[in-house]
């Protein structure tokens, strides 16, 4: 498919087909020649066939293939006009997202117990392939409760404080969640997963501000150089992959009941306002409830950690949390269009919400700012910090991308590493590992990704995002 | 069958297949049946890393489908939640029997396995529909390629 330069960072597919809309793809010209060999430019137009879409089917700088969406990609839906609403446009992974918390330590100062903490990490939050908190297993009753009231369960249950809601997207809990959606399988798979990292490329970093990009932005998030920080990278664990297996169960139906045309199974979809629709929809809420939980639990465990090796209160420490944003997952949004606000369901799957400063989603802390963005590369080299902006809201519903994207498979990863003692490569660096399985590290060497550093500087350029630090890696928890 | 994948001997007929993100299988049998049965085992080898093995425990499955890459993706679903969530690795299958119903499919299996291995090597997030296929290439060769959400 042809691709029309619109600028430097911006690429149109012209409608065609069956397409509704035309796409619009963030790319420079070094990305958008990986993006064209990528089956991920169909994908952008299939998305462009689904009805109800409003504005472009987009994707992100670090737009690849995905199930149906790509990853990276980003679509709003009218209800008012047939909006559908997919479970592939929002993932297996509902609600994956990203926290970061904040110190007052400095990165000279956490380097020498740099491994007592990481050990200390490794005991008190399990990761690792389905690997539960055994201590933690809960009820089919508590988790109903998670579902409804996300975070907020957590932090009754003394695990955070109540200001860490604030710094949540929707205050760590999506409202109209129903428990009732979710299938009793789904609460089985999640049962004693809440405050696990999961495998994967889910990770707990520790890290430090190496690049100030933003010193006054930076200064208001806490985040000056040499600060010492902690990402935590998961999201709803086997109960939110069982709600999203058992919807695209349902949609599968749905798309022959509402005769919807695909060009792809896997957008398999059904209106907003259908009973499928609104199911979903309830499902889909309480599974991103249990993600914000899940991340939660894990902020709650890390200040444990600092606490016990640096011998004092995780508050005297600053261990605040700076943001908890998702990517993967679909809301409800007021957004401008053509001059007229609407309601749309706006899907973002590997991208991130970016709000603009001034929203009124955003909380006090972060008004006049604009929202704190997070955006992991991999294991080996660096993060970002960005903010909101005005141009990225009206552009791309306020969404942006979410990391880097893999550039080699887990196969080849892994043959590409045979043979070499990798925690000791990565301690050579000062980065200290832990670890589950040696595969998975292997799988998700830095070599295996894409630099997200081009990926940012995409977003930067374009607007809609901007940066504000960079951050280096210290020690890596994986599952 | 790639070695890099298979420290743990290797299912007849099933290879991973190369997929930047995640990972898949094809598989290959004389039979449907055998399809199947190969797909389960394969499946569990990708997410324990090794060939699971025929234990004492049984348990039966049976899955209805109105197509045939759709039996073939819950069957697979089926077995690898027996592993995640009851902890029951499949070893050997048998008595598959695979029935075309006239207006869909169904399957019937007894399931022969153990413990599953306390250390997987992959989280298996779902067996998705891309790229899903079973199909009889020519008489007595059937094929069948899956990829899951890793």
């Amino acid at each position: 498919m042809e691709l029309e330069r619109l600028d430097d960072h911006r690429w149109r597919l012209p409608r065609q087909g069956k397409m509704r809309v035309d796409g619009l793809i963030f790319a420079d010209d070094t990305l958008i020649r990986d993006i064209q060999g990528d089956p991920a430019v169909e994908q952008v137009a299939n998305v462009a066939t689904l009805p109800g879409i409003v504005g472009h089917s987009m994707g992100m700088p670090d737009i690849h293939w995905g199930y149906g969406f790509p990853i990276g990609g980003v679509a709003a839906f009218d209800p008012e006009e047939g909006g559908v609403i997919s479970p592939g446009g929002v993932g297996y992974d509902i609600n994956c997202g990203v926290r970061l918390h904040r110190s007052n330590l400095q990165v000279d100062e956490v380097r020498p117990r740099l491994a007592q903490l990481m050990d200390d990490l490794f005991r008190r939050v399990p990761a690792g392939v389905g690997r539960g908190y055994r201590k933690f297993v809960l009820s089919p009753a508590e988790i109903r409760q998670i579902l409804f009231q996300g975070a907020a369960w957590v932090v009754e249950k003394g695990l955070g404080r109540p200001e860490d809601l604030e710094r949540m997207e929707d205050g760590g809990a999506l409202a109209e969640a129903d428990p009732d959606q979710v299938s009793p399988r789904a609460v089985e798979r999640g049962k004693d997963q809440v405050g696990t990292v999961g495998s994967g490329n889910h990770f707990i970093e520790v890290g430090w501000v190496d690049q100030v990009f933003d010193a006054e932005a930076a200064e208001q998030l806490g985040l000056t150089r040499g600060t010492v920080t902690v990402f935590v990278h998961s999201g709803s664990r086997g109960l939110g992959y069982q709600v999203c297996d058992d919807y695209l169960e349902v949609m599968m139906k749905g798309v022959r009941r509402y005769g919807i045309d695909l060009p792809d199974k896997q957008l398999a979809c059904v209106p907003v306002r259908s009973p499928e629709g609104e199911r979903y929809i309830a499902a889909m809420r309480a599974a991103a409830n249990y993600a914000f939980a899940n991340r939660q639990v894990m902020g709650h465990r890390i200040r444990e950690a600092f606490s016990h090796v640096f011998g004092a209160p995780d508050r005297e420490l600053g261990m605040e949390l700076v943001y908890d944003v998702a990517h993967n997952n679909a809301k409800l949004e007021r957004h401008e269009v053509d001059g007229r606000e609407r309601s749309l369901w706006v899907h973002r799957k590997g991208a991130t919400r970016a709000f603009p400063p001034g929203h009124p989603d955003l909380p006090d802390a972060y008004r006049e700012l604009g929202q704190p963005v997070f955006i992991p590369g991999d294991m080996g080299r660096y993060s970002f910090v960005l903010l909101g902006t005005a141009g990225g809201y009206a552009e791309t519903f306020g969404s942006t991308c979410h990391g880097a994207g893999r550039k080699k498979s887990r196969r080849q990863s892994k043959r590409d590493t045979r043979g070499r003692d990798l925690k000791r490569e990565f301690a050579d660096q000062g980065i200290e590992v832990r670890a589950s399985s040696g595969a998975t590290v292997a799988e998700e060497v830095p070599e295996a990704y894409k630099d997200v550093a081009n990926v940012v500087e995409v977003v930067h350029r374009a607007g809609i995002g901007r940066k504000v630090v960079r951050l280096r890696p210290l020690g890596v928890l994986k599952g | 069958m790639d070695e890099t994948d298979s420290p743990d001997g290797h299912v007849d007929g099933v290879e991973t297949l190369d997929h930047t993100a995640d990972v898949g299988v094809r598989v290959e049998a004389p039979t449907l049946a055998e399809l199947f049965r190969r797909a389960a085992l394969g499946s569990l080898w990708v997410a324990t890393g090794r060939v699971t093995q025929p234990g004492s425990q049984r348990r039966t499955l049976d899955v209805e489908a109105d197509t045939l890459p759709d039996l073939l993706r819950r069957w697979l679903r089926e077995i690898l939640l027996l592993q995640e969530v009851d902890g029951f690795a499949a070893g050997r299958v048998e008595g598959l029997a695979l029935e075309n119903t006239g207006d869909g499919f169904r399957l019937h299996a007894t399931l022969l396995g153990g413990p599953s291995p306390p250390d997987p090597v992959r989280e298996i997030k779902g067996v998705t529909w891309h790229g899903l296929q079973v199909e009889e290439r020519s008489p007595g060769a059937w094929f069948a390629q899956v990829i899951f959400d890793v």
